[in-house]
């Protein structure tokens, strides 16, 4: 060999010392870049024709791909998870239990009320305190109505927001790919915005539960329920369309291009969804059933009665449902406005106060929601015991609140863990970039020495013509 | 494995979190004296708690009722022995006018007072307590007995029972004493008002086989007061019984609800202070990691 080719090798080594001095500037600079994954340049000894050269072979993205896969597939429980914790933990407080304002105490003290009533028939303090509790009672169940179904529509809100993430970041995921094809078809490396790709398929996947795919060509395929919403530099969106559901309209998620139904089996989305369309309305019918067996049970009896006035026949709440009940308030025949019409006598004597407390003892029996009531050796799938029904529609939400609060945390810890062994593989360590930086240092020392004991040769060469 | 930069400094801002969301959780406790602030924090105690509530406010609705019942037989029992005593009192001034030994005179002046007597009885059948009428029935608003023009007293009352419930559960107890039951219908057809205006005619009309036979009939009246005056006695009995018993029921519903509710201060504030140092020592643990020294630190 040739003293010039020795020339040479040493400098195609300080070459590929530079390039990898760049590679390790590269990942000290991003030692903190949320989504970097740290590159190597791969070195090779290569056996040349005319003897041992070192060649550059490619950097490298260190990544776990099937750590990826784990992370992305428990997103999407946790974002369904965190959404209806969020949420769920909202409905909770929504009913104020355990409170002087919730339920449970308003409707002890209406029950109360009416015996304190049945105690002193004839008194108008008594007769007040009734109508009092009965209106706390009613605008109680009114209030409640009212939250639920907000937070109804606020979730329908998330739900439309979601999806425009959705289409935002599966929009970037496919102009991304025709970037990396086009990039790496012409023999560079993309692994910048291979990280980019995968921080958003990362943030997908909490959104909604995906499949992905990789190509040969380094595209990524992206299906929701089997559909491609990205394939190579195609982006097929979704879209919403408004739909009533139990009895409010609602944002539906739609194929864009052919209005086909969209299968969501995960992710925020799903967990909102499920709030929305189920849990909610659930909460609604079952607090509307209550006030609707209130009302009837009470009317029922009332009607039977006599006020101090002589009146009878007279419901003592308006309504049919948790919207709408109140205290009967009719300015001819009311009971708010006339508390002598409040009727406790079976018989219209003053001190009857049978009414009373056959009233005051619907807390105790079941009923239907017409009113009537079912004795318990009966069984009648459509009665309440009207006291035992709310306790067990809050002992059911608390357990629900509970569990969802549980599951999030688990699939907290867990993303937690994949997250920290993908930064054990993927992340950048100073230490070790000091380490090689240092070798580095020293290997490019040697080649540029190498390379002067070269030139001293050659003129050693030289001058021994001289 | 591998630990980079990262890992570390997530770790601490973990460890960190944790050891503060304890300290708040505990803070809160404290802050609210409550362990119970939603259903979700003991789905299992907080369903105890909502059916011991409920329990409670039917206890101490039973409570109430039985010192409103109590209040009223007290009452009525009252009334019922001054009605004993008059009867008694009449019986034995009439008894001593049944006797040889008086004259037309004496009985004549006895039978006069015998107008006041009645009066007192009327006054007594007419009784209120809290503005009720206490032997009217369900016309609890209006006298039970009323005297026409020609002094006829009549029952205006009902035979309306007014009932309570003085126990846990659907039954009612009847705790009025219907006025008609006492003291007749009135004067011309039974009861005492009837053997009162009898009484005062054979007085006035010296009738001495008259008065005896009022005697022996207001012997009777006295038997049957004692009778009711037991009746209430025994009802006074069991509502004060029941009344005692839904008072410790009451108390040891609220020694469970408190056991679920309540913080124990002693044990929380002990909580906090070690929440406290765990958060102190896990801030050094944070301060020290972050200040370690880089192999950078040791190169020239």
């Amino acid at each position: 060999m040739s003293l010039v080719g020795s020339l040479d090798i040493g400098k195609r080594a300080m070459m590929v010392q530079t390039q990898a001095l760049k590679v390790i500037g590269d990942n000290i600079s991003n030692v903190s870049t949320p989504g970097y994954s740290r590159k190597r340049l791969e070195l090779k000894n290569t056996i040349h024709s005319q003897g041992n050269n070192i060649s550059l072979l490619e950097v490298r993205r260190i990544r776990d791909q099937f750590i990826d896969k784990h992370i992305r597939k428990e997103n999407q429980s946790f974002g369904s998870w965190e959404m209806k914790s969020q949420l769920y933990s909202q409905i909770e407080s929504i009913f104020l239990e355990p409170s002087e304002s919730g339920l449970k105490s308003l409707l002890g003290e209406f029950w109360n009320s009416w015996e304190d009533l049945a105690n002193d028939p004839e008194n108008v303090t008594s007769r007040g305190m009734v109508v009092q509790r009965a209106m706390a009672l009613s605008q109680s169940l009114n209030r409640i109505d009212y939250q639920l179904n907000d937070t109804r529509e606020t979730t329908d809100g998330y739900v439309a927001e979601r999806l425009e993430q959705l289409n935002d970041k599966a929009k970037q995921i496919a102009y991304l790919n025709s970037q990396i094809q086009f990039i790496e078809a012409s023999g560079k490396e993309a692994s910048g915005l291979r990280d980019h790709r995968d921080q958003l398929i990362d943030q997908v996947s909490k959104i909604i539960h995906i499949k992905t795919i990789e190509r040969d060509n380094g595209s990524v395929t992206m299906y929701i329920g089997g559909r491609a919403i990205v394939e190579d530099a195609k982006f097929n969106p979704l879209k919403t369309t408004k739909m009533s559901i139990d009895g409010m309209i609602v944002n539906n998620l739609k194929w864009a291009d052919d209005d086909g139904k969209v299968d969501i089996e995960g992710g925020e989305i799903a967990g909102l969804i499920e709030i929305r369309d189920k849990i909610i309305p659930d909460l609604v019918d079952k607090i509307n059933r209550l006030a609707k067996t209130i009302i009837n049970s009470v009317n029922e009896l009332h009607k039977t009665g006599y006020g101090l006035d002589g009146t009878t026949g007279l419901n003592f709440f308006d309504g049919t449902n948790a919207k709408n009940i109140k205290v009967n308030d009719d300015p001819i025949n009311g009971i708010a406005n006339d508390m002598r019409r409040i009727a406790v006598s079976a018989n219209g004597e003053a001190g009857d106060n049978e009414i009373a407390i056959k009233i005051a003892m619907l807390s105790n029996i079941k009923v239907n929601s017409s009113g009537v009531e079912v004795p318990d050796n009966v069984s009648d799938p459509d009665a309440i015991n009207i006291n035992s029904y709310y306790s067990d529609i809050i002992n059911s939400l608390g357990m629900d609140t509970q569990h969802a609060s549980l599951m999030l945390d688990s699939s907290q810890m867990l993303i937690t863990n994949y997250e920290e062994y993908r930064e054990a593989v993927s992340g950048v360590s100073i230490d070790e970039e000091t380490a090689e930086l240092i070798r580095l240092q020293r290997a490019y020392e040697s080649s540029a020495r190498y390379m002067s004991i070269i030139d001293e040769m050659m003129q050693t060469l030289i001058n021994i013509g001289r | 494995m591998r630990i980079t930069d990262k890992i570390i400094q997530q770790r601490v801002i973990a460890g960190l979190k944790q050891s503060a969301q304890k300290l708040s959780k505990t803070h809160n406790r404290i802050a609210t004296a409550k362990n119970l602030s939603r259903p979700s924090d003991d789905p299992i105690g907080s369903a105890k708690l909502m059916s011991h509530y409920k329990e409670l406010y039917k206890v101490s609705q039973t409570i109430r009722n039985c010192e409103s019942s109590i209040n009223l037989l007290y009452y009525s029992d009252a009334i019922l022995e001054k009605v004993g005593e008059l009867i008694s009192e009449t019986r034995n001034k009439s008894a001593s006018m049944a006797s040889d030994t008086v004259d037309s005179d004496a009985r004549k002046t006895v039978g006069s007072e015998m107008d006041i007597i009645i009066d007192q009885m009327m006054h007594l059948a007419n009784s209120t307590f809290s503005g009720k009428h206490i032997f009217a029935g369900h016309k609890i608003l209006q006298n039970p007995y009323t005297k026409d023009a020609s002094g006829n007293i009549s029952y205006q009352g009902d035979q309306g029972e007014i009932k309570q419930r003085v126990e846990l559960g659907n039954q009612t107890m009847k705790i009025n004493t219907i006025g008609s039951d006492v003291f007749g219908q009135g004067t011309g057809i039974d009861g005492i008002f009837k053997i009162f205006a009898d009484l005062k005619d054979a007085l006035n009309s010296n009738n001495v086989i008259e008065i005896n036979a009022s005697l022996s009939l207001l012997d009777n009246e006295i038997n049957k007061i004692a009778m009711f005056r037991g009746e209430l006695g025994v009802k006074i009995n069991r509502i004060q019984a029941s009344k005692d018993e839904m008072k410790i029921l009451e108390i040891s519903l609220k020694n469970n609800i408190s056991k679920i509710e309540d913080v124990d201060m002693a044990e929380e504030a002990g909580k906090f202070i070690t929440d406290q140092e765990a958060y102190q020592a896990a801030l050094q643990a944070t301060s020290a990691i972050l200040k370690l020294p880089k192999l950078t630190d040791y190169l020239s």
